[in-house]
Protein backbone atom coordinates (compact mmCIF):
# COMPACT_ATOMS: atom_id res chain seq x y z
CA UNK A 1 0.00 0.00 0.00
CA UNK A 2 1.36 3.41 -0.97
CA UNK A 3 2.51 6.13 1.37
CA UNK A 4 -0.30 8.35 0.14
CA UNK A 5 -2.76 6.31 2.23
CA UNK A 6 -1.54 8.07 5.34
CA UNK A 7 -2.42 11.47 3.88
CA UNK A 8 -5.58 10.46 2.08
CA UNK A 9 -8.69 11.54 3.97
CA UNK A 10 -10.71 9.10 1.86
CA UNK A 11 -8.65 6.10 2.97
CA UNK A 12 -11.23 4.67 5.42
CA UNK A 13 -14.04 5.01 2.88
CA UNK A 14 -12.01 3.35 0.13
CA UNK A 15 -11.25 0.41 2.39
CA UNK A 16 -14.96 -0.11 2.99
CA UNK A 17 -15.71 0.07 -0.72
CA UNK A 18 -13.00 -2.48 -1.45
CA UNK A 19 -14.67 -4.80 1.04
CA UNK A 20 -17.93 -4.52 -0.85
CA UNK A 21 -19.79 -1.62 0.78
CA UNK A 22 -20.92 0.12 -2.41
CA UNK A 23 -23.25 2.52 -0.57
CA UNK A 24 -20.24 4.32 0.86
CA UNK A 25 -19.21 5.27 -2.67
CA UNK A 26 -22.08 7.77 -2.72
CA UNK A 27 -20.22 9.84 -0.12
CA UNK A 28 -17.25 10.16 -2.46
CA UNK A 29 -19.51 11.04 -5.37
CA UNK A 30 -21.15 13.83 -3.38
CA UNK A 31 -17.79 15.09 -2.22
CA UNK A 32 -16.09 15.29 -5.61
CA UNK A 33 -18.83 15.77 -8.17
CA UNK A 34 -18.62 19.58 -8.04
CA UNK A 35 -14.83 19.96 -8.35
CA UNK A 36 -14.80 17.27 -11.02
CA UNK A 37 -17.50 19.09 -12.94
CA UNK A 38 -15.61 22.38 -12.65
CA UNK A 39 -12.52 20.85 -14.21
CA UNK A 40 -14.35 18.93 -16.92
CA UNK A 41 -16.44 21.86 -18.14
CA UNK A 42 -13.29 23.85 -18.68
CA UNK A 43 -11.75 21.03 -20.70
CA UNK A 44 -14.63 20.09 -22.99
CA UNK A 45 -16.43 23.47 -22.96
CA UNK A 46 -19.84 21.81 -22.72
CA UNK A 47 -21.64 21.51 -19.36
CA UNK A 48 -23.91 18.67 -20.56
CA UNK A 49 -21.01 16.64 -21.90
CA UNK A 50 -18.97 17.45 -18.79
CA UNK A 51 -21.66 15.99 -16.54
CA UNK A 52 -21.77 12.79 -18.59
CA UNK A 53 -18.02 12.52 -18.38
CA UNK A 54 -18.10 13.12 -14.62
CA UNK A 55 -20.57 10.26 -14.22
CA UNK A 56 -18.44 8.00 -16.39
CA UNK A 57 -15.37 8.88 -14.34
CA UNK A 58 -17.06 7.88 -11.09
CA UNK A 59 -18.38 4.66 -12.60
CA UNK A 60 -14.99 3.78 -13.99
CA UNK A 61 -13.32 4.56 -10.67
CA UNK A 62 -15.77 2.30 -8.84
CA UNK A 63 -15.19 -0.57 -11.26
CA UNK A 64 -11.43 -0.23 -10.88
CA UNK A 65 -11.43 0.31 -7.13
CA UNK A 66 -9.73 -3.04 -6.49
CA UNK A 67 -6.75 -1.85 -8.52
CA UNK A 68 -6.44 1.43 -6.58
CA UNK A 69 -3.46 0.91 -4.28
CA UNK A 70 -3.11 4.34 -2.63
CA UNK A 71 0.02 5.23 -4.57
CA UNK A 72 -1.70 8.63 -4.80
CA UNK A 73 -4.68 10.22 -3.12
CA UNK A 74 -8.06 9.08 -4.35
CA UNK A 75 -8.86 12.56 -5.67
CA UNK A 76 -5.70 12.52 -7.80
CA UNK A 77 -6.61 9.14 -9.25
CA UNK A 78 -10.20 10.20 -9.88
CA UNK A 79 -9.18 13.40 -11.63
CA UNK A 80 -6.70 11.47 -13.77
CA UNK A 81 -9.49 9.15 -14.94
CA UNK A 82 -11.78 12.09 -15.61
CA UNK A 83 -9.20 14.06 -17.57
CA UNK A 84 -8.37 11.04 -19.73
CA UNK A 85 -12.06 10.61 -20.53
CA UNK A 86 -12.28 14.29 -21.44
CA UNK A 87 -9.25 14.07 -23.70
CA UNK A 88 -10.78 11.04 -25.44
CA UNK A 89 -13.87 13.13 -26.03
CA UNK A 90 -11.80 15.96 -27.50
CA UNK A 91 -10.01 13.50 -29.79
CA UNK A 92 -13.35 12.07 -30.87
CA UNK A 93 -14.56 15.58 -31.70
CA UNK A 94 -11.45 16.31 -33.72
CA UNK A 95 -12.40 13.41 -35.97
CA UNK A 96 -15.89 14.92 -36.37
CA UNK A 97 -15.52 18.57 -37.43
CA UNK A 98 -19.18 19.25 -36.82
CA UNK A 99 -18.42 19.13 -33.08
CA UNK A 100 -15.38 21.41 -33.31
CA UNK A 101 -13.70 22.89 -30.27
CA UNK A 102 -14.37 26.46 -31.35
CA UNK A 103 -18.06 25.79 -31.44
CA UNK A 104 -17.77 24.33 -27.96
CA UNK A 105 -15.90 27.40 -26.68
CA UNK A 106 -18.71 29.56 -27.99
CA UNK A 107 -21.20 27.25 -26.31
CA UNK A 108 -19.41 27.58 -23.01
CA UNK A 109 -19.13 31.35 -23.27
CA UNK A 110 -22.84 31.57 -24.03
CA UNK A 111 -23.74 29.19 -21.22
CA UNK A 112 -22.16 31.27 -18.47
CA UNK A 113 -23.09 34.67 -19.89
CA UNK A 114 -26.70 33.67 -20.29
CA UNK A 115 -26.82 32.89 -16.59
CA UNK A 116 -26.38 36.58 -15.98
CA UNK A 117 -28.47 37.86 -18.87
CA UNK A 118 -31.48 35.86 -17.75
CA UNK A 119 -31.85 37.70 -14.44
CA UNK A 120 -35.29 39.20 -14.09
CA UNK A 121 -34.41 41.79 -11.45
CA UNK A 122 -32.14 44.83 -12.02
CA UNK A 123 -28.53 43.92 -11.53
CA UNK A 124 -26.45 46.08 -9.16
CA UNK A 125 -23.52 47.80 -10.83
CA UNK A 126 -21.04 45.89 -8.73
CA UNK A 127 -22.47 42.58 -9.87
CA UNK A 128 -22.27 43.69 -13.47
CA UNK A 129 -18.63 44.55 -13.06
CA UNK A 130 -17.96 41.26 -11.30
CA UNK A 131 -19.83 39.40 -14.03
CA UNK A 132 -17.76 41.03 -16.73
CA UNK A 133 -14.56 40.33 -14.84
CA UNK A 134 -15.39 36.67 -14.33
CA UNK A 135 -16.35 36.48 -17.98
CA UNK A 136 -12.97 37.85 -18.96
CA UNK A 137 -11.16 35.40 -16.72
CA UNK A 138 -13.13 32.46 -18.13
CA UNK A 139 -12.50 33.69 -21.63
CA UNK A 140 -8.75 34.02 -21.05
CA UNK A 141 -8.69 30.60 -19.37
CA UNK A 142 -10.58 28.99 -22.25
CA UNK A 143 -7.96 30.20 -24.71
CA UNK A 144 -5.08 28.49 -22.91
CA UNK A 145 -3.86 25.07 -24.08
CA UNK A 146 -5.75 22.34 -22.25
CA UNK A 147 -2.82 21.20 -20.10
CA UNK A 148 -2.13 24.73 -18.84
CA UNK A 149 -5.79 25.37 -18.18
CA UNK A 150 -6.26 22.11 -16.29
CA UNK A 151 -3.09 22.54 -14.29
CA UNK A 152 -4.07 26.05 -13.19
CA UNK A 153 -7.57 24.95 -12.21
CA UNK A 154 -6.20 22.08 -10.15
CA UNK A 155 -3.55 24.30 -8.58
CA UNK A 156 -5.85 27.18 -7.80
CA UNK A 157 -9.22 25.67 -7.11
CA UNK A 158 -8.45 22.19 -5.86
CA UNK A 159 -5.31 23.15 -3.97
CA UNK A 160 -3.47 20.14 -5.36
CA UNK A 161 0.27 19.91 -4.90
CA UNK A 162 2.62 20.08 -7.87
CA UNK A 163 3.28 16.34 -7.47
CA UNK A 164 -0.41 15.52 -7.64
CA UNK A 165 -0.99 17.75 -10.64
CA UNK A 166 1.96 16.07 -12.35
CA UNK A 167 0.24 12.72 -11.89
CA UNK A 168 -3.01 14.00 -13.34
CA UNK A 169 -1.25 15.51 -16.33
CA UNK A 170 1.04 12.52 -16.74
CA UNK A 171 4.24 14.55 -16.86
CA UNK A 172 7.24 15.32 -14.68
CA UNK A 173 7.28 17.66 -11.71
CA UNK A 174 9.47 20.22 -13.45
CA UNK A 175 7.29 20.12 -16.57
CA UNK A 176 4.21 20.68 -14.41
CA UNK A 177 5.70 23.75 -12.74
CA UNK A 178 6.66 25.08 -16.14
CA UNK A 179 3.17 24.47 -17.50
CA UNK A 180 1.58 26.31 -14.60
CA UNK A 181 4.05 29.19 -14.84
CA UNK A 182 3.49 29.63 -18.59
CA UNK A 183 -0.25 29.50 -18.18
CA UNK A 184 -0.25 32.08 -15.41
CA UNK A 185 2.02 34.41 -17.38
CA UNK A 186 -0.36 34.23 -20.33
CA UNK A 187 -3.34 34.95 -18.07
CA UNK A 188 -1.57 37.87 -16.42
CA UNK A 189 -0.92 39.41 -19.82
CA UNK A 190 -4.51 38.87 -20.95
CA UNK A 191 -5.97 40.26 -17.73
CA UNK A 192 -3.44 43.01 -17.01
CA UNK A 193 -5.94 45.91 -17.02
CA UNK A 194 -8.19 44.10 -14.58
CA UNK A 195 -5.39 43.04 -12.29
CA UNK A 196 -4.20 46.62 -12.02
CA UNK A 197 -7.62 48.12 -11.55
CA UNK A 198 -8.19 46.36 -8.24
CA UNK A 199 -11.62 45.07 -9.18
CA UNK A 200 -10.58 41.64 -8.02
CA UNK A 201 -10.24 42.88 -4.48
CA UNK A 202 -13.96 42.64 -3.73
CA UNK A 203 -14.29 39.97 -1.10
CA UNK A 204 -17.38 38.16 -2.32
CA UNK A 205 -17.52 34.43 -1.80
CA UNK A 206 -17.43 32.11 -4.78
CA UNK A 207 -20.70 32.24 -6.64
CA UNK A 208 -22.39 29.56 -8.67
CA UNK A 209 -23.47 30.19 -12.19
CA UNK A 210 -27.12 29.64 -11.37
CA UNK A 211 -27.18 31.79 -8.23
CA UNK A 212 -29.80 34.58 -8.33
CA UNK B 1 -3.23 51.22 -2.28
CA UNK B 2 -0.39 48.83 -2.94
CA UNK B 3 -0.71 45.45 -1.33
CA UNK B 4 2.99 45.21 -0.63
CA UNK B 5 5.21 48.21 0.00
CA UNK B 6 8.93 47.72 -0.64
CA UNK B 7 10.85 48.21 2.58
CA UNK B 8 14.37 47.31 1.46
CA UNK B 9 16.62 44.39 0.71
CA UNK B 10 18.21 42.25 3.36
CA UNK B 11 21.92 41.71 2.85
CA UNK B 12 22.71 38.94 5.27
CA UNK B 13 21.64 35.26 5.27
CA UNK B 14 21.08 35.24 1.54
CA UNK B 15 20.76 31.45 1.19
CA UNK B 16 18.11 31.24 3.84
CA UNK B 17 16.22 34.19 2.36
CA UNK B 18 16.00 32.42 -0.99
CA UNK B 19 14.31 29.41 0.57
CA UNK B 20 12.00 31.64 2.53
CA UNK B 21 11.39 33.76 -0.55
CA UNK B 22 10.41 30.75 -2.63
CA UNK B 23 8.09 29.57 0.09
CA UNK B 24 6.44 32.98 0.34
CA UNK B 25 6.12 33.18 -3.45
CA UNK B 26 4.35 29.82 -3.40
CA UNK B 27 1.91 31.14 -0.83
CA UNK B 28 1.38 34.21 -2.99
CA UNK B 29 0.63 32.02 -6.01
CA UNK B 30 -1.99 30.21 -4.00
CA UNK B 31 -3.36 33.47 -2.63
CA UNK B 32 -2.58 32.35 0.92
CA UNK B 33 -0.35 35.16 2.14
CA UNK B 34 -1.22 36.48 5.58
CA UNK B 35 -0.25 39.94 6.82
CA UNK B 36 2.92 38.74 8.46
CA UNK B 37 4.02 36.93 5.29
CA UNK B 38 3.20 39.97 3.21
CA UNK B 39 5.39 42.14 5.41
CA UNK B 40 8.21 39.64 5.22
CA UNK B 41 7.94 39.51 1.43
CA UNK B 42 8.15 43.27 1.31
CA UNK B 43 11.49 43.05 3.04
CA UNK B 44 12.90 40.53 0.59
CA UNK B 45 11.91 41.97 -2.79
CA UNK B 46 12.56 45.10 -4.79
CA UNK B 47 9.71 47.19 -6.20
CA UNK B 48 9.64 45.48 -9.58
CA UNK B 49 9.55 42.03 -8.04
CA UNK B 50 6.88 43.16 -5.63
CA UNK B 51 4.76 44.36 -8.54
CA UNK B 52 5.01 40.91 -10.10
CA UNK B 53 4.02 39.26 -6.85
CA UNK B 54 1.07 41.60 -6.54
CA UNK B 55 -0.11 40.57 -9.98
CA UNK B 56 0.29 36.91 -9.02
CA UNK B 57 -1.75 37.44 -5.88
CA UNK B 58 -4.42 39.28 -7.84
CA UNK B 59 -4.62 36.54 -10.47
CA UNK B 60 -4.83 33.86 -7.79
CA UNK B 61 -7.68 35.67 -6.07
CA UNK B 62 -9.52 35.98 -9.37
CA UNK B 63 -9.06 32.31 -10.22
CA UNK B 64 -10.34 31.32 -6.81
CA UNK B 65 -13.49 33.31 -7.47
CA UNK B 66 -14.37 31.41 -10.61
CA UNK B 67 -17.91 30.16 -10.19
CA UNK B 68 -18.89 26.52 -10.01
CA UNK B 69 -20.93 24.97 -12.77
CA UNK B 70 -24.25 23.45 -11.69
CA UNK B 71 -24.48 19.71 -11.21
CA UNK B 72 -27.81 17.89 -11.60
CA UNK B 73 -29.55 17.25 -8.31
CA UNK B 74 -29.89 13.54 -9.13
CA UNK B 75 -26.27 13.14 -10.22
CA UNK B 76 -25.27 10.89 -7.32
CA UNK B 77 -28.43 8.82 -7.65
CA UNK B 78 -27.74 8.16 -11.32
CA UNK B 79 -24.15 7.09 -10.60
CA UNK B 80 -25.21 4.77 -7.79
CA UNK B 81 -28.00 3.28 -9.88
CA UNK B 82 -25.54 2.46 -12.64
CA UNK B 83 -22.95 0.83 -10.42
CA UNK B 84 -25.48 -1.13 -8.41
CA UNK B 85 -27.58 -2.47 -11.28
CA UNK B 86 -24.92 -3.19 -13.90
CA UNK B 87 -22.13 -4.54 -11.78
CA UNK B 88 -22.03 -7.81 -9.83
CA UNK B 89 -21.24 -7.81 -6.12
CA UNK B 90 -17.64 -7.07 -5.36
CA UNK B 91 -16.02 -10.36 -4.31
CA UNK B 92 -14.53 -10.00 -0.88
CA UNK B 93 -11.54 -12.21 -1.58
CA UNK B 94 -9.67 -10.69 -4.51
CA UNK B 95 -7.42 -13.71 -5.08
CA UNK B 96 -10.32 -16.14 -5.57
CA UNK B 97 -11.99 -13.59 -7.81
CA UNK B 98 -8.85 -13.42 -9.92
CA UNK B 99 -8.77 -17.21 -10.25
CA UNK B 100 -12.47 -17.32 -11.14
CA UNK B 101 -12.10 -14.60 -13.73
CA UNK B 102 -9.12 -16.33 -15.29
CA UNK B 103 -10.82 -19.73 -15.38
CA UNK B 104 -13.82 -18.34 -17.17
CA UNK B 105 -11.74 -16.06 -19.29
CA UNK B 106 -8.80 -16.59 -21.49
CA UNK B 107 -6.78 -19.05 -19.41
CA UNK B 108 -8.81 -22.19 -20.20
CA UNK B 109 -8.62 -22.14 -24.00
CA UNK B 110 -5.00 -21.09 -23.93
CA UNK B 111 -4.18 -23.86 -21.48
CA UNK B 112 -5.96 -26.46 -23.59
CA UNK B 113 -4.04 -25.34 -26.62
CA UNK B 114 -0.73 -25.57 -24.80
CA UNK B 115 -1.58 -29.01 -23.41
CA UNK B 116 -2.63 -30.25 -26.85
CA UNK B 117 0.60 -29.06 -28.38
CA UNK B 118 2.60 -30.65 -25.56
CA UNK B 119 0.84 -34.00 -25.92
CA UNK B 120 1.29 -33.93 -29.68
CA UNK B 121 4.97 -33.19 -29.36
CA UNK B 122 5.49 -35.88 -26.75
CA UNK B 123 3.72 -38.44 -28.93
CA UNK B 124 5.78 -37.49 -31.94
CA UNK B 125 8.96 -37.68 -29.90
CA UNK B 126 8.00 -41.07 -28.52
CA UNK B 127 7.25 -42.40 -31.99
CA UNK B 128 10.52 -41.05 -33.31
CA UNK B 129 12.47 -42.69 -30.51
CA UNK B 130 10.71 -45.98 -31.11
CA UNK B 131 11.49 -45.84 -34.79
CA UNK B 132 15.10 -44.99 -34.13
CA UNK B 133 15.43 -47.80 -31.63
CA UNK B 134 13.95 -50.19 -34.13
CA UNK B 135 16.41 -49.06 -36.76
CA UNK B 136 19.34 -49.54 -34.40
CA UNK B 137 18.17 -53.06 -33.55
CA UNK B 138 17.85 -53.87 -37.21
CA UNK B 139 21.30 -52.56 -37.95
CA UNK B 140 22.79 -54.51 -35.08
CA UNK B 141 21.26 -57.73 -36.24
CA UNK B 142 22.27 -57.11 -39.79
CA UNK B 143 25.78 -56.39 -38.63
CA UNK B 144 25.79 -59.77 -36.87
CA UNK B 145 25.16 -61.58 -40.10
CA UNK B 146 28.23 -63.34 -41.35
CA UNK B 147 28.44 -62.73 -45.05
CA UNK B 148 30.24 -66.03 -45.71
CA UNK B 149 28.06 -68.36 -43.64
CA UNK B 150 24.76 -66.92 -44.68
CA UNK B 151 25.69 -66.79 -48.27
CA UNK B 152 25.01 -63.11 -48.36
CA UNK B 153 27.29 -60.40 -49.56
CA UNK B 154 27.48 -56.77 -48.58
CA UNK B 155 26.20 -55.89 -52.00
CA UNK B 156 22.86 -57.20 -51.07
CA UNK B 157 22.59 -54.78 -48.17
CA UNK B 158 23.05 -51.77 -50.29
CA UNK B 159 19.37 -51.98 -50.99
CA UNK B 160 17.84 -50.80 -47.71
CA UNK B 161 14.35 -51.81 -48.70
CA UNK B 162 15.62 -55.36 -48.89
CA UNK B 163 17.04 -55.09 -45.43
CA UNK B 164 13.70 -53.85 -44.22
CA UNK B 165 12.04 -56.99 -45.53
CA UNK B 166 14.40 -59.22 -43.62
CA UNK B 167 12.63 -61.04 -40.87
CA UNK B 168 14.80 -60.22 -37.87
CA UNK B 169 12.36 -61.35 -35.18
CA UNK B 170 13.81 -63.62 -32.59
CA UNK B 171 17.43 -64.26 -31.58
CA UNK B 172 18.54 -65.67 -34.86
CA UNK B 173 18.31 -63.76 -37.99
CA UNK B 174 15.49 -64.98 -40.14
CA UNK B 175 16.08 -63.60 -43.54
CA UNK B 176 14.00 -63.94 -46.56
CA UNK B 177 16.43 -66.29 -48.29
CA UNK B 178 14.27 -66.61 -51.35
CA UNK B 179 14.26 -62.91 -51.91
CA UNK B 180 17.93 -62.57 -51.23
CA UNK B 181 18.75 -65.38 -53.62
CA UNK B 182 16.63 -63.74 -56.25
CA UNK B 183 18.40 -60.48 -55.74
CA UNK B 184 21.77 -62.17 -55.82
CA UNK B 185 21.01 -63.78 -59.13
CA UNK B 186 19.94 -60.47 -60.69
Amino acid sequence: MGMASQNDPDYPLILKIKKGDSEVFAILVDKYKQPLMNMLVRIVHDPVEAEDLAQSAFIQAYRAIDRFNFSSRFITWLFTIARNLALNELRRRSRHPADSLEQSVETEEKSFTQQYEDKKSPIPYEDIVKSELIYKVEEALARLPENQRTAIILFQQEDMSYEEIAKVLGCSLSATKSIIHRGRETLKQALKPYLKSGEWREGSETKKYNDT
Amino acid sequence: MKLLEPVGLLNNGTAMNKTELNKLKELALKGLLDEKSKARLSQLLNSEELAQIEQDIALSKLLQKLPSYPVSSNFTDRVMETIQTKEPEVVNIPFLRLIWQNLTGKLVPVSLLIISIAIGYMSYNEARKTKLAGSIIELERVAMLDGKNSGLSVEVFKDFDVIQKMNLAGSSSMVDLELLTALKNQ
